[in-house]
């Protein structure tokens, strides 16, 4: 196929995907529209190579996380940033009613970047350890570390989220890679 | 750290056995990512901008090699936005220079063969990348500067000097700005 058409056909059919990871990834739209147009520039320069591998996929998803990983300072300042610390609903308005859910997002956006980017990488495109080490270039130690430090970080802000209700365990998330 | 937590699963195939945690995660993540309509990206539009910076690439390349066989080494770089462009050290067959070459240079007579090094490009590289190129080339980094253009990268090349087609010899310096 030409390449031209190809690289088209890919953005057409993946951008979603690969926008969908940059804004669990940053938490803005802005900056998530910022990051994938920057990596879809970058993979265009190397389309040929990427064509031919066999899970492009994985290797424009690897430009991504490293592009947002290399650029935390950045992003980090896109992010609406909510005062340290404190998670308690604003008195009388919708806050009110925030669930632990909502925490949880907003916990996830204050780990930061490289934490962020293994526990997104882990729950959201449901990679193994070995895969996040080869993306990130990383040990496999190091993800565990750097997971289990950020989960532990978020449980330490939400602490309603490390009881289990007594109802039946769901099953993993089913996110395609 | 406050008692004991099991450890996150480790993604291997296979294992269901997730934290309410690890559950809600994989929730919020998922619900997070519908937050938000994905908005047009465009593939052609990229592709013509991509063949616009490699021209550019392609004629800093041209002048190095044109600049071949004067000297020893050359610098190059681009003011704009936030591209430094290509510097390299290229052949020399005619000076008797003294060269810094590493193996495989031959001397005849008083004519000195460099063997050809591929051209390095020091677009938006992290300083440190820069440095080793640079250092690859026989070449010295002198004064770092710091400034910022948009949209570039901290901690990355955003302009050499000197600028091409200047003709360095091995061991000459190349000032370098960084962004940030």
């Amino acid at each position: 196929m030409d390449p031209g058409t190809d690289f088209d056909s890919f953005v057409a059919t993946r951008s979603r995907a690969l926008f969908r990871g940059a804004l669990v990834l940053t938490g803005s739209r802005e900056a998530a529209e910022d990051l994938v147009q920057e990596t879809l520039e970058r993979a265009c320069g190397r389309w040929r190579a990427i064509a031919a591998m066999d899970a492009p996929d994985a290797y424009v998803r690897r430009i991504m996380v490293n592009l947002a990983n290399n650029r935390w300072k950045r992003f980090r300042r896109v992010v609406p940033q909510h005062d340290a610390g404190d998670d308690r609903p604003a008195p009388g308005d919708d806050y009110g009613r925030v669930d632990s859910r909502d925490q949880l997002v907003r916990a996830l956006q204050r780990l930061p970047i490289g934490m962020r980017t293994v526990v997104v990488l882990r729950y959201f495109h449901d990679l193994s350890d070995a895969e996040i080490a080869e993306d990130l270039r990383i040990s496999p130690s190091a993800v565990r570390s750097q997971l289990t430090r950020g989960l532990e970080k978020l449980r330490a802000q939400i602490p309603a989220l490390s009881e289990p209700p007594s109802s039946a365990r769901p099953r993993k998330g089913t996110q395609t890679r | 750290m406050t008692g004991y937590v099991s450890p996150p699963s480790d993604g291997r195939d296979g294992d269901i056995h997730l934290e309410f945690l690890e559950q809600e995660l994989v929730t919020v993540l998922n619900d997070f990512a519908n937050t938000s309509p994905t908005p047009h990206f465009d593939a052609p539009g990229i592709r013509r901008h991509t063949r616009r910076k490699r021209a550019g690439f392609v004629a800093a390349v041209a002048a190095v090699v044109v600049a071949a066989g004067v000297g020893t080494a050359l610098a190059a770089a681009g003011t704009g936005s936030h591209t430094a462009r290509p510097a390299a050290r290229t052949t020399t067959s005619t000076t008797p220079t003294t060269t810094t070459s590493t193996s495989t240079s031959t001397e005849k007579g008083n004519v000195t063969t460099v063997p050809y090094v591929k051209p390095f490009d020091l677009k938006g590289v992290p300083l440190a990348a820069a440095e080793e190129a640079l250092a690859g080339a026989r070449l010295k980094v002198g004064t770092v500067t710091h400034g910022v253009v948009d949209n570039c990268k901290p901690g990355s090349v955003i302009a050499v000097s000197p600028l091409a087609p200047t003709v360095l010899h091995g061991g000459e310096k190349v000032d370098l700005a960084v962004c940030g």
